[in-house]
């Protein structure tokens, strides 16, 4: 290994540097961690997400104001030091209203994968082991829902569920279930040939154990890149439809909902009011998109050791 | 090739037809007796009754999907519960509109990302590299209806060059009709030109790595010839099959990329049935989006068979 780990400067104590090298070893999870910790895009990627998650779960104590604070005298204010992003059409403060969007979308975005993620893997990995037609089932099933690009998926849900951010929520976790089902079995069809697995049947493992010990740890990394991206994906679709109406309602804020507030002042030269959740949107949609490339780099075993 | 295409069309029915049932079964979950939508809540228990029967409502429900389906596949969708016509009327007339946007964007989507893809793959760390590689960035921070938002700001607010909102037909007056179209099309299209950017870069630095490459520079062909000939003919191949797919994405972003733009079309319509819970509209418009897809996809497949002989033997 070109960079054994521990001769690294990062951390100026030698007991310190031990016991980070004991971590990695001992956990894939604090490795990949660490690995991504490490890269330029994986950096930026975690101080953004971090910010946006402390907004997201303090955002009552963070937010200079409410959500839906209507203070007196402060329609559509350009930015100012008390109200840094401005204030819209009826006096509330963007950053504040801001601040909670990014609340509703990382809620969706990591609710969509704790749906959709595990029974999409459990699918992918079952029919990938078992085989034959529990196979042939779950697979033309897979690409029957994958049928429906994009975005459609969550307009058939919601027609059925009703609007709402919670409804979102559950419509692209179902919307997640093909995705990481059908990358869960090809990882499955790989790794079940290898001989770890020959080893682990030869010593009596069951299924279960094989699955759950055994090919879940090494195929690890791809799932999480498809969850970092699948979060950018359901980020943009709850702002996408609360935008077209079919999320939360007013008075929430959303980011989706602040664009189509702002659109119609556009003419009125309040471009804070346009560009501020624009910008908010965006950086967490490029953090998510980093934070799957710094997964790639830190995993891949072609590059993982340069 | 003739097995080929025959196993490739039976997988493209199947698909349509296991969607038809998902999504009309799936529908069948909305709460409400569409009856009352039609008639309204004023009417007497007799009427709704009447209407119930007329619709087919009190048949079983396996019954009623064969019916549906032996009307749709001859173009009849049923009535529309909300809008008080024929789904497949209300189709007809959005059909013109999103098909222009459609085929406009993916137009674009592919004069813009692939040529940039070309340069870029050519010289890699050069000026149309960093310029890929910005565009690419820029699309994955800027959702499609982000993106029109920004357009009518920078364009129509701004500069004043194009017309905010609305359509105008191609038939009525062209010159406008083009005015009209550019920023949704340029929304619509942006991102798949990103994909197909970033797809050629990449598959063109793969085929240049080739030993036949290096066998045709090393028998001293000029470089144009090795790009043209060697190069560039096997990297596209794999191109077609990327480029497909993302119809499928680029038709379900023109959804919202419509609202936005206030045009008039699929993307309004399919929203309206989802508010209304009009599932008879909303099954209606995803079976004809679905079959579009797939269809697309299995020509796909088979272009991909004709450009690549290895493919069909498989």
């Amino acid at each position: 290994m070109a960079n054994t780990p521990g001769q690294v400067g990062v951390f100026r104590s030698a007991s310190l540097r031990a016991r980070v090298l004991e971590l990695r070893q001992q956990s894939q999870w604090f490795d990949v961690a660490y690995r991504v910790a490490r890269e330029r895009r994986g950096q930026i990627a975690l101080v953004i997400l971090g910010v946006f998650l402390v907004c997201a779960l303090f955002a009552g104590q963070i937010a200079p104001y409410g959500y839906d604070e209507q203070l007196r005298g402060a329609k559509l204010l350009s930015p100012s030091w008390s109200h840094p992003f401005g204030t819209d059409e009826i006096s509330r403060d963007l950053l504040s209203r801001i601040i909670f969007g990014i609340r509703v979308s990382l809620f969706v975005g990591a609710g969509s994968i704790a749906i959709g993620m595990p029974i999409g893997v459990a699918i992918g990995y079952t029919a990938g082991y078992f085989g034959n037609w529990t196979d042939a089932v779950a697979m033309r099933l897979i690409d029957t829902m994958l049928a429906f690009p994009g975005i459609l998926t969550a307009l058939v849900v919601l027609a059925v569920l009703g609007t709402g951010t919670r409804e979102v929520a559950i419509t692209l976790g179902i919307g997640a279930v093909p995705v990481f089902a059908r990358l869960a079995r090809g990882q499955m069809l790989q790794e079940k040939e290898r001989d770890y697995v020959m080893a682990a049947r030869t010593l009596g493992a069951g299924p279960v154990r094989i699955i759950m010990r055994h090919v879940s740890i090494n195929t690890l990394p791809p799932l999480m890149i498809q969850a970092a991206l699948y979060m950018a994906f359901a980020v943009i679709a709850e702002a996408s439809l609360s935008f077209l109406g079919l999320g939360a309602s007013r008075p929430t804020a959303t980011i989706g909902l602040i664009l189509n507030a702002a659109r119609p002042f556009l003419t009125l030269g309040a471009w804070w009011f346009i560009l501020t959740p624009i910008a908010a949107l965006a950086l967490m949609l490029i953090a998510l998109n980093f934070l799957a490339d710094a997964i790639l780099e830190a995993t891949s075993p072609y590059v993982r050791n340069k | 090739m003739g097995s080929f295409l025959i196993r490739r069309l039976a997988q493209g029915i199947v698909t349509v037809v296991l969607a038809s049932i998902l999504v009309f079964f799936v529908m069948r979950l909305i709460p409400g007796d569409p009856a009352l939508l039609l008639v309204g809540t004023d009417a007497s228990a007799e009427d709704i009754e009447q209407v119930r029967e007329r619709l087919g409502l009190n048949e079983p429900l396996v019954q009623q999907y064969f019916n549906w389906l032996a009307g749709a596949v001859r173009g009849d969708f049923g009535p529309s519960f909300t809008k008080g016509t024929e789904v497949s009327n209300l189709m007809r007339v959005a059909l013109v509109p999103s098909a222009e946007l459609a085929v406009a964007g993916y137009l674009f989507a592919l004069a813009f990302g692939i040529p940039l893809g070309i340069v870029a793959g050519l010289k890699p760390g050069g000026p149309g590299d960093y310029a890929a590689t910005g565009f690419t960035m820029f699309t994955l921070g800027i959702p499609n209806f982000v993106l029109g938002i920004i357009l009518i700001w920078v364009l129509a607010v701004l500069l004043g060059w194009l017309p905010i909102t609305g359509r105008v037909g191609i038939d009525e007056d062209p010159v406008e009709a083009l005015k009209f179209l550019v920023m949704p099309m340029i929304a619509v299209g942006a991102g798949t030109a990103a994909v197909l950017a970033r797809f050629v870069r990449a598959s063109i630095m793969e085929t240049l790595n080739q030993d036949y490459v290096r066998t045709a520079r090393a028998k001293g062909l000029r470089e144009r010839s090795v790009v043209m000939r060697h190069g560039m003919r096997n990297a596209l191949i794999p191109v077609i099959t990327v480029a497909a797919l993302q119809i499928g994405f680029l038709i379900s972003g023109a959804v919202i990329v419509e609202v936005v733009f206030a045009r008039p079309g699929f993307g309004s319509l399919l929203i309206g049935g989802v508010v209304g819970r009009d599932y008879q509209l909303i099954q209606g418009m995803l079976v004809v989006l679905v079959t579009v897809f797939v269809v697309v996809n299995t020509l796909a497949d088979v272009a991909y068979g004709l450009a690549d002989p290895r493919i069909r033997v498989g």
